[in-house]
């Protein structure tokens, strides 16, 4: 009986002390509210490269949502997170798109641009043609050209598929064709990144666009076309020798918190000559807002 | 009139009528039975009638349901697109099909361009052609047609894209013998699928190719009889051939039979039981009743047999204890009664004082001794004494002194009898001898040794000496001069008064024996 109310008091004084020791670390944990980003795709692709290096130099927690979360993909998406915690402002939204003055002013936003990303000519990776100018990618876009003969390829229909988001945003795929209504009505308009890729990869007369910050799988049947005789990439863009491209951005509400205004300014320091920018091939836009 | 007065009887009745009641009530089940099966065959051919219709109607939802899975997939539509408009790269949508819709429980499946030509899917001729021929309507349709091989049913939706006409989704569904199997297993009974009047497939192989003949809801189909019904079949097209449900009439006679046979075979185990019940009730109870019965008359009878005990295991056996319980007092009492019985025909036959046979024995006694010298030619002497002067001794010694000598000349007498000769006290002091002998002389010579004895004996009363004397009087008879006892004794009589008369104590022969005496002497 002494034994059993001894073994009772040893337990209760262990689980005191225990209690005692974490909950000063459970309490700092709690209190930690890390910095948290969604958004679009490709702008999540950079962020999530970039992301150790930003914990490591801001000494902030990142929490990002993307490709594989419920809460990423979109730009609509990444405005939405941006503005979801006004009291702390310790969120920030990625898009794939260049915003509007207006948009900006009614949704009471920041815009930080990370980069000009090139905007991908995509087809089926055994069409044997390589190459198209600026004007035949616009032309096949456009239902004018619809034989991959009249462009030095197979005798084979063109099977255009796009994705024409983000309509009342400038840029992006507007560097192609200005408005929806100028694509052919014979085409294939997917609601995402991945559907492009599928219908490219199902269709040997694909053709198709994407950004280049997408991460593509060894399986797609993809193939990249140079345009004008130039490859998609961030050196060519700067030399505006290729023509299509978007801009990548991080946004914010009008009183971000200091911990996000920190990490996006070091991302877009980061991103200058990195490792992601060569591999992605984009163009660092430096430390700016819009 | 019967009348069960024993339990045995009554048992045999009652297990009889068990027997009865059990029988009755079994054909009763079995004709029941039998009512119930034919009723139940119309009832269960309307159901599977019904489960059938519905079955068919099922898998008709199932298949549009199926086709419109299949028309508002909006890549099946946008591949759909392109093939139609743009390329004649089929594969796309071929494999996009196989991946999305390769899984669907249908027998055909087809994607026509609005102008009826293949997409993807079944090239069968005849199929196809009845597809166009009803997507021409523009609307969702489901059919029933007769294949190449089976009916189909098939349900077709036409497919918009962008609000314009695509082509046409159809999938069908194949009523092969297999399925019609399956549908004849989820509601028993067969299957037809007649074309012309003849049928063309069936779940009865024999039926094949045989005319389908209604007489009136029958049909007769090799040596079977078939009760029929039609299948209702919604969308049916012209000259399909229509299904019919059928219920063999040999199985439900088949059903009928086994059902008799299993009613006949409870009847006879049903009996048997009974009947070894009986048996053994019988057997347990009836028999040791009856042999207690027995017994009981037995004992009526006046027999006491004997019977063991046992150890009793039951009722009866503890009754049959008592029972023996109940012999072994009787004998016991009878063996005391008998004992009675015997000292009291002693005491009726024998004089108390002297101890010797008294005057009644003597009826009973002559008739043997009469048999004995007519069978062994013996000379009879029946001698009469009569003790001499006894009531002078009477008077003068009294009457204690009287009996004494009346006992001294008894015990005198049997001391000079044989075994064979018979004393009777006559009455008083009168006492008969009755001896036989095969000649006349032993006879006196025996009455002389008596009145000799007698006469030089002395009897010692009470310090005192008594002298008696005796007369005898002797009648014989033999073989060839029988006489009566009423005849003997009156001779003898005679004899003994002139014994008497002439001065007592000596022996005197009756005059009317003296024949006898000198023919038999020299015996």
């Amino acid at each position: 009986m002494r034994s059993y109310k001894f073994s009772r008091y040893l337990i209760s004084l262990i689980t005191i002390t225990v209690g005692l020791v974490i909950s000063p670390q459970i309490y700092s944990i709690n209190n930690e509210v890390p910095v948290s980003g969604a958004g679009a795709h490709f702008s999540w692709t950079i962020m999530n490269d970039l992301q150790d290096k930003l914990e490591a130099t801001t000494g902030n927690k990142i929490k990002l949502f993307g490709r594989e979360s419920m809460l990423g993909a979109g730009c609509n998406a990444g405005i939405k997170h941006a503005l979801s915690k006004p009291e702390n402002g310790n969120t920030f939204g990625l898009v794939c798109c260049p915003l509007s003055n207006t948009e900006v002013d009614k949704k009471k936003l920041r815009v930080f641009p990370l980069a000009l990303e090139p905007i991908l000519i995509l087809t089926h990776s055994t069409n044997p043609v390589n190459d198209l100018s600026s004007q035949q990618v616009r032309d096949i876009f456009s239902g004018k050209i619809t034989n991959w003969k009249e462009v030095g390829g197979d005798d084979m229909a063109i099977v255009v598929v796009t994705r024409l988001h983000c309509k009342k945003r400038p840029g992006h795929w507007k560097t192609i064709l200005p408005n929806a209504k100028a694509f052919t009505q014979k085409r294939m308009n997917v609601k995402s990144a991945a559907d492009m890729v599928n219908r490219i990869s199902s269709f040997k007369g694909s053709f198709g666009h994407t950004g280049s910050a997408w991460l593509f799988n060894p399986d797609d049947k993809i193939k990249t076309l140079t345009v004008d005789g130039f490859k998609p990439t961030a050196k060519n863009l700067k030399t505006k020798n290729y023509p299509y491209y978007r801009q990548l951005s991080a946004v914010t509400s009008l009183k971000p918190s200091s911990d996000v205004l920190n990490v996006i300014t070091q991302a877009q320091k980061l991103l200058q000559g990195s490792i992601t920018a060569a591999r992605y091939e984009i163009l660092p836009l430096g430390v700016n807002e819009k | 009139m019967l009348t069960l007065t024993t339990y045995r009887s009554r048992l045999v009745t009652y297990i009889a009528a068990l027997l009865i009641f059990l029988v009755l009530t079994l054909v009763y089940s079995y004709w029941s039975t039998r009512d119930t099966l034919l009723q139940e065959a119309d009832r269960s051919m309307n159901q599977a009638t019904n489960l059938l219709t519905g079955q068919i109607e099922a898998t008709r939802n199932e298949l549009r349901r199926y086709a419109r899975i299949v028309r508002d997939d909006l890549q099946v539509k946008e591949y759909m697109f392109i093939v139609v408009n743009v390329s004649n790269e089929t594969d796309p949508l071929v494999n996009l099909y196989q991946k999305q819709f390769g899984w669907l429980p249908v027998d055909r499946s087809v994607l026509l361009k609005p102008d009826g030509e293949v997409l993807i899917g079944d090239n069968n001729a005849t199929f196809v052609d009845r597809v166009r021929r009803h997507t021409s309507t523009l609307s969702e349709r489901t059919f029933i047609f007769k294949g190449e091989q089976h009916l189909e049913l098939v349900s077709s939706t036409p497919i918009y894209y962008r609000d314009e006409l695509i082509g046409h989704v159809a999938l069908s569904y194949s009523f092969s013998p297999e399925k019609l199997l399956a549908l004849r297993n989820k509601s028993g009974g067969h299957i037809f699928v007649i074309e012309d009047e003849y049928v063309r497939a069936s779940t009865v192989s024999e039926s094949l190719g045989k005319r389908f003949h209604l007489d009136g809801a029958h049909i007769n189909i090799s040596d079977d009889s078939y009760r029929v019904q039609p299948i209702f079949m919604p969308d049916i097209d012209p000259g399909t051939p229509e299904l019919w449900f059928g219920l063999s009439e040999n199985e439900l006679i088949n059903n009928l039979t086994a059902q008799a046979r299993t009613t006949l075979m409870m009847i006879i185990i049903g009996c048997i039981s009974i009947i070894s019940l009986g048996i053994i009730v019988i057997r347990n109870f009836s028999q040791p009743l009856s042999s207690l019965m027995t017994l009981t008359e037995q004992i009526a009878s006046g027999e006491l047999p004997q019977l063991g005990k046992t150890v009793a295991k039951n009722e009866i056996e503890s009754l049959a204890n008592q029972f023996a319980d109940m012999l072994h007092s009787l004998r016991e009492k009878q063996h005391e009664i008998d004992r009675v019985h015997q000292q009291l025909e002693e005491l009726a036959t024998t004089d108390s004082l002297t101890g010797l046979y008294n005057r009644r024995y003597l009826q009973d006694l002559f008739p043997k001794i009469e048999a004995q010298v007519r069978r062994d030619d013996k000379v009879l002497g029946v001698t009469l004494c009569d003790l001499d002067n006894f009531k002078k001794i009477n008077d003068r010694y009294g009457h204690l002194a009287g009996d004494e000598c009346l006992k001294h000349f008894s015990w005198l007498m049997k001391k000079y009898l044989r075994e064979n000769d018979y004393v009777i006290r006559m009455g008083g002091e009168e006492f008969l001898i009755l001896s036989l002998a095969d000649g006349s002389n032993g006879h006196l010579t025996m009455a002389e040794k008596i009145r000799t004895a007698i006469q030089n004996d002395r009897i010692n009363f009470e310090d005192t000496e008594i002298k008696m004397t005796v007369s005898c009087g002797i009648a014989l008879s033999n073989k060839q001069n029988l006489k009566t006892l009423n005849v003997l004794l009156t001779q003898a009589d005679a004899a003994l008064y002139e014994a008497k008369s002439e001065g007592r104590n000596r022996v005197k022969l009756s005059q009317d024996s003296v024949d006898i005496f000198y023919n038999q002497q020299s015996a």
